[in-house]
């Protein structure tokens, strides 16, 4: 596995406060899904600023693959290209008349053709489940519906990274659900993700990967099933395990399921873990 | 009357698939006669004409369309009151000759008043950004204006948001209290609007924005036989008007 993305020693501090990332690294590897987890004011929104060249650290510094950020107008610009960042507030990046207009807008800023646009926006907007909501003014859709054409308009970027402040920040939990099976695909057509969350439900549910984040720099950065399972370090950063690895690893305990395996994702999976003997007929609910 | 309440009437209206040229003709068109033709019987064929457009073309409801009306035509009733009454030491007395001005400016300011409505109400601003653009006007005025409308809704949304919450806390529970949180919520709005401007230029940069607001807008074709009726309903118009004043 190649970082195509990393942090190196980052400090920032915003002016006039004390620091909001301090010697932070971290990697980003292409393809999997990585998770930014961490408390309110960890820093994760400020990272996330860094990774695609919005913030500039004071000290240390931001690789593309193996090229230090550049941040000349056309350096930024090409770096925007590659990585795309959803901010968590939708409202702050939805500018245009018509959601398929304001999705139209990073395409043409690549200089794209209008062929081309027109053909990506129509592909973002299909993927994000909202090709109906084409002609509508943004101002007047709900909050689910305003982060997907947020997300389309990043999507329509066709970037290698997509980085995402608390995707589900907002959504109740049907947007949450479909919000993530899009993020699912998009991973699975091989755009590495990045996402910012407190919620360690969302990290379970959706992270490949996941990196811990406490008082601006990260205490362990890892595989999901590594970072979510281990209490004590959690506990750390003011977190507890997912609800469906704590009844896993009591199940384990108890010698109800194989000590061994890959973490449950979802509550069907730790069913299936626990009755993998018994035949589900008793249990069927 | 919200204007994301009118927005959204607009972008629902069976008209709003029309080319603009054909909308712009009826209401600017219309908007020219209201205001060139003489009052009588200008102001009044215009109303009906623009009405009839509004009713039964657009097929603008009544209801919503009475919602719009009432502000800017209870202003216009005032406002002609004010040129009619003369108050001096006698007490209240009619103007002198005041009537049929005050009349006449009237009727103008209304049949002027119901053309832009039905402008507003078959339009998205939306829409009319995209035409001003393909008339060519500068784009920094357009994306300047396009932002400011944008802007319009979010200060909007924030100052809702902030004067619920006061409420919820019991902040507009008496005169004096309501006239101090009002005062709060404009005192921090300036801020708050500033950030969040600051997040928004964020955000777009984030999307590649180098300082031109380039999108793709669909374009659709005027009906050369529906401008032309249009015209004929206009033309129509003036040769009444002429045809009463050439009498009188
Ligand atoms: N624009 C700003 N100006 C000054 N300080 C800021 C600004 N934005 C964030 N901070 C501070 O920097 C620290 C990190 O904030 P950041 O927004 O990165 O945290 P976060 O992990 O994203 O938190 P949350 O989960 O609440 O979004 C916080 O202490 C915060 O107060
Ligand atoms: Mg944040």
């Amino acid at each position: 596995m190649t970082a195509i993305l990393s942090a190196e020693d980052l400090r920032y501090a915003y002016p006039g406060e004390g620091p909001a990332l301090c010697s932070l690294s971290l990697q980003i590897e292409t393809g999997r899904k990585l998770a930014i987890l961490g408390p309110n004011g960890a820093g994760k929104s400020t990272l996330l600023l860094h990774l695609n060249g919005s913030l500039r650290p004071q000290q240390g510094r931001v690789l593309l693959g193996h090229q230090p950020g550049d941040y000349s107008r056309r350096g930024l610009s090409q770096w925007r290209s590659r990585v795309a960042l959803v901010l968590q507030d939708a409202d702050d990046q939805i500018f245009a008349a018509t959601v398929a207009e304001d999705v139209s807008f990073g395409p043409l800023n690549q200089g794209l053709a209008e062929q081309v646009v027109r053909a990506r926006v129509q592909s973002a907007l299909t993927a994000l489940g909202i090709a109906d909501l084409a002609g509508r003014p943004p101002h007047l859709l709900s909050g689910g519906q305003k982060k997907r054409v947020a997300i389309a308009g990043a999507v329509a970027m066709e970037p290698e990274i997509l980085l995402l402040d608390e995707p589900t920040a907002g959504l109740d939990r049907e947007g949450a659900d479909q919000l993530i099976a899009v993020l699912r695909q998009l991973g699975q057509r091989g755009m590495t993700l990045v996402f910012s969350t407190h919620d360690i439900e969302l990290a379970q549910t959706l992270a490949d990967d996941v990196a811990l984040f406490q008082g601006g720099t990260v205490l362990a950065q890892g595989g999901a099933e590594a970072i979510l399972t281990d209490a004590a370090l959690l506990a750390r950063a003011g977190l507890r395990p997912p609800m469906l690895v704590d009844l896993w690893l009591m199940a384990q305990a108890r010698g109800m399921c194989p000590a061994a395996g890959p973490m449950p994702r979802s509550s069907e999976a730790l069913l299936a873990l626990l009755f993998a003997e018994t035949p589900p007929a008793r249990c069927a609910v | 009357m919200a204007i994301a309440t009118l927005d959204r009437a607009a972008s629902l209206n069976p008209w709003r698939q029309r080319a603009l040229a054909e909308k712009a003709l009826i209401g600017f068109g219309f908007l020219a006669l209201a205001l060139l033709l003489p009052p009588w019987p200008g102001a009044l064929l215009v109303s009906l004409a623009i009405c009839a457009f509004t009713f039964f073309g657009a097929r603008v409801p009544l209801r919503l369309w009475l919602t719009t009306a009432a502000l800017p035509l209870g202003f216009l009733a005032s406002g002609a009151l004010m040129l009619v009454v003369e108050i001096g030491a006698g007490g209240v007395a009619l103007a002198p000759g005041g009537l049929v001005p005050a009349a006449e400016l009237a009727g103008r300011a209304m049949a002027a008043t119901f053309c832009l409505i039905f402008l507003a109400m078959t339009t998205p601003m939306a829409d009319l950004f995209g035409g001003l653009r393909r008339l060519r006007v500068p784009g920094e005025l357009v994306e300047l204006a396009l932002l400011t409308y944008r802007f319009v809704f979010l200060i909007a949304d924030e100052a809702a948001a902030m004067t619920a919450a006061q409420r919820a806390r019991l902040g507009h529970s008496s005169r004096r209290l309501w006239l101090r949180s009002t005062a709060m919520v404009i005192a921090s709005l300036l801020p708050r609007a500033l950030a969040r401007a600051r997040r928004m230029e964020t955000g777009l940069a984030a999307r590649g924005w180098h300082g031109e607001m380039r999108v793709l807008s669909t374009r659709l074709p005027a009906c050369g036989r529906r401008l032309a009726l249009v015209v004929a309903v206009q033309l129509a118009v003036v040769l009444a008007v002429l045809a009463v004043v050439g009498l009188g």
